[in-house]
Order: C-alpha cells, then structure tokens, then sequence
C-alpha cells in the first residue's frame, strides 16, 4: 500500500486542486493561487543569509540537474500490478522581483487525469525566493503537505547554499 | 534430518546462484597500473529500517562516443582507488540502491559522469547519500597545487547526445 502512495498522492493533490479553482492550475500562478485553500496543500515560508541572485544561481544549476528526469515506479501484490512513469520537470524563472523555481509532474503511464494536464505535467511545487535587505532572501513555498519532504529539504538546502544534494525522488510519497 | 541438511545446501547453493551467476553484474577489472581515480563514498539511508548502497558502472566511450559497459564497482568502501583509460572517454553510472524494511520497497536512482582524463592527472569524486538526498562531486588534482571542483559533464559532452540521469523504484 506505501509503495503506491506517490501515484495516490500525486493524483489526490491534483484533484484537490481541481476541486480549488475550477480545473487543474494551468499556470504556476493559478497554482500560487489555488494551493491555501486546498486540502494536502501547503504553504511554507522561511529566510535564508543569501542573496537572491545567488538563491536564483544555484537554482539554475542545481533544478535540472537533480530535477528533470523519470522516475517509474513499480509495486505488485497478490491481487494488483501498478507500472507508473513519472516525469519530473523543473523551470527557473530568474530575475525580476523574485526567482522563481516550478516543479511539474507528469505521469506517463498508470494514471488516468480528470481534466488535461498543462504543458510538461501538473504543477506539483512552487518555489519563490524574494530579495530581502541585507542581501538576505525570503523564500515562499506552494505544494502538496504531505510526501514531498525530500523534495523541500533540497530546495531548502540549495536556497540557504548549506547543502547542494538531489533528491531521491523515488523516495517522494514515502 | 538429511533432508534439512540436503534442503539447506540446496538453500546456499540457490543464493550462490542468485548473487553471483544470475545477477548479471561483471566486476570492473580495474587493472590499470595508474590509478588516477579516488572515489570517496558516504552512504547512510539515516534509518534503521531501510538501507542504501552505491554501485559505479563504468562504460568505455570510443571515440563516436559509442559506450561499452566495462564492468560494475561496489562502493561499499569509504575510499576506492580506481584506474580509468587516460585520453578516452569514460561513463560513470554512479547508482543509489535503496531498499526499504525486509525488502518491501526498492528504489534506483543514479548520477552520470563524463570523464576524458587528461595523462598524468589525478582525479577525485566524493559520492555521498544521507537523509534521501545524494551528491556527487568531482575534483581534479593537479601535480602541483590545491584540487579544484569541476562541474559534472555528463554523457552529452560526448558528441552532444544522451541524458543526464534517470531514477526509478519498485
């Protein structure tokens, strides 16, 4: 039952933020807007002793590095068989007043969507990181509240600069 | 009691079988005079009921940028000194196997170096997974001076094909 909790997870967030605003958020905006009043949504804000620019830098290197690739997930019991392929996205919008990192998920295989997915999957995460004085940055987080938490700690980690690991993304949902 | 004793020679001889003949896995030779890799692994799942483990599959890339897989190295050992053809290039296949409490949930997922290493340089790669997330970090060393982080090129540094990293779970 763990061993299908990504794809459950990850179909039930989207759900619940069809449910939100009317259809699944086609925009990282729609998605900013559609995540605080939704059910398995979070949001998360926290500050970090960098500069943006440098929370943008790292952002840029370190997203499709760690982010843009496919995960399949197999589990099998004595009554089911799940084959699921994901496909991880992530986009970097630097400069402006804030940088900005999106996190998109598209399952391939195993998963039925409710309603057309945008462009390179459902909006899964959100990441912005506002320049503070002092060369400090606040970062405001958009996503699901429960089994993303590898995920986090490393965009927490590439923002503060502390740590530059990937996530484990098969480890999302677990 | 024969048949125990008959049973579990049966038992090891299956397990011998599944582990070594059956798992497809070839040793990386690694018989170059030159060791001119050193490969630094720290491996932690940071949970008792589950458990992580790197693997190294090295591939010969030709000079089309064709690979041929050469062999699998177990990174069970905090530093591994490793030879690799200098002036060709090689693939590296860094691999994190996860498994989780009694084997319930298994999960791969692998970093990809290309590395074309220049004759008489030493080179250094510190691999490290903790708490789900890993890190792959490669430095070269020149003769005289301070090792230098390098950014990781990955197979498409050889003729502009191929993809960075790929990951699954079962």
């Amino acid at each position: 039952m763990n061993q299908r909790l990504p794809a459950t997870l990850a179909a039930g967030v989207g759900a619940v933020l069809l449910h939100g605003c009317g259809g699944m958020p086609q925009t990282a905006e729609e998605f900013r807007q559609a995540v605080p009043g939704a059910m398995l949504a979070k949001t998360d804000t926290y500050e970090v002793n960098r500069a943006v620019r440098d929370v943008a830098t790292t952002f840029q290197r370190k997203a499709p590095e760690c982010l843009n690739m496919s995960v399949r997930t197999v589990s099998q019991t004595t009554t089911s068989y799940q084959n699921i392929l994901t496909e991880y996205r992530a986009t970097v919008v630097p400069g402006g007043e804030r940088a900005e990192l999106h996190l998109q998920q598209l399952h391939k295989t195993g998963v039925i969507y409710p309603s057309k997915p945008p462009e390179g999957g459902a909006y899964i995460i959100v990441a912005d990181a506002y320049p503070l004085p002092g060369n400090r940055t606040r970062m405001q987080l958009y996503g699901p509240s429960i089994g993303y938490d590898v995920v986090y700690r490393a965009i927490r980690g590439w923002a503060s600069g502390d740590s530059l690991g990937c996530p484990d993304l098969t480890k999302i949902g677990k | 009691m024969r048949l125990v004793q008959r049973l579990a020679a049966w038992c090891g001889a299956a397990a011998l079988a599944a582990s070594a003949g059956c798992s497809g896995i070839k040793p990386y030779p690694n018989d170059l005079p030159a060791k001119n890799l050193s490969i630094r692994t720290v491996a932690s799942s940071g949970s008792v009921f589950s458990s992580v483990r790197v693997e190294l599959d090295v591939h010969g890339v030709d000079a089309s940028c064709r690979t041929q897989y050469l062999g699998t190295i177990q990174l069970d050992q905090p530093s591994v000194a490793v030879g690799i053809p200098a002036d060709r290039g090689s693939h590296l296949v860094f691999k994190f196997l996860s498994s989780g409490f009694l084997g319930g949930s298994r999960g791969q997922i692998s970093r990809e170096v290309f590395i074309k290493p220049t004759p008489g340089q030493r080179y250094e790669i510190d691999v490290t997974y903790r708490d789900d997330l890993y890190d792959v970090v490669l430095r070269e060393r020149p003769p005289r001076g301070a090792a230098r982080e390098v950014p990781l090129p990955d197979r498409s540094a050889c003729g502009q094909a191929g993809s960075a990293s790929s990951a699954r779970s079962s």
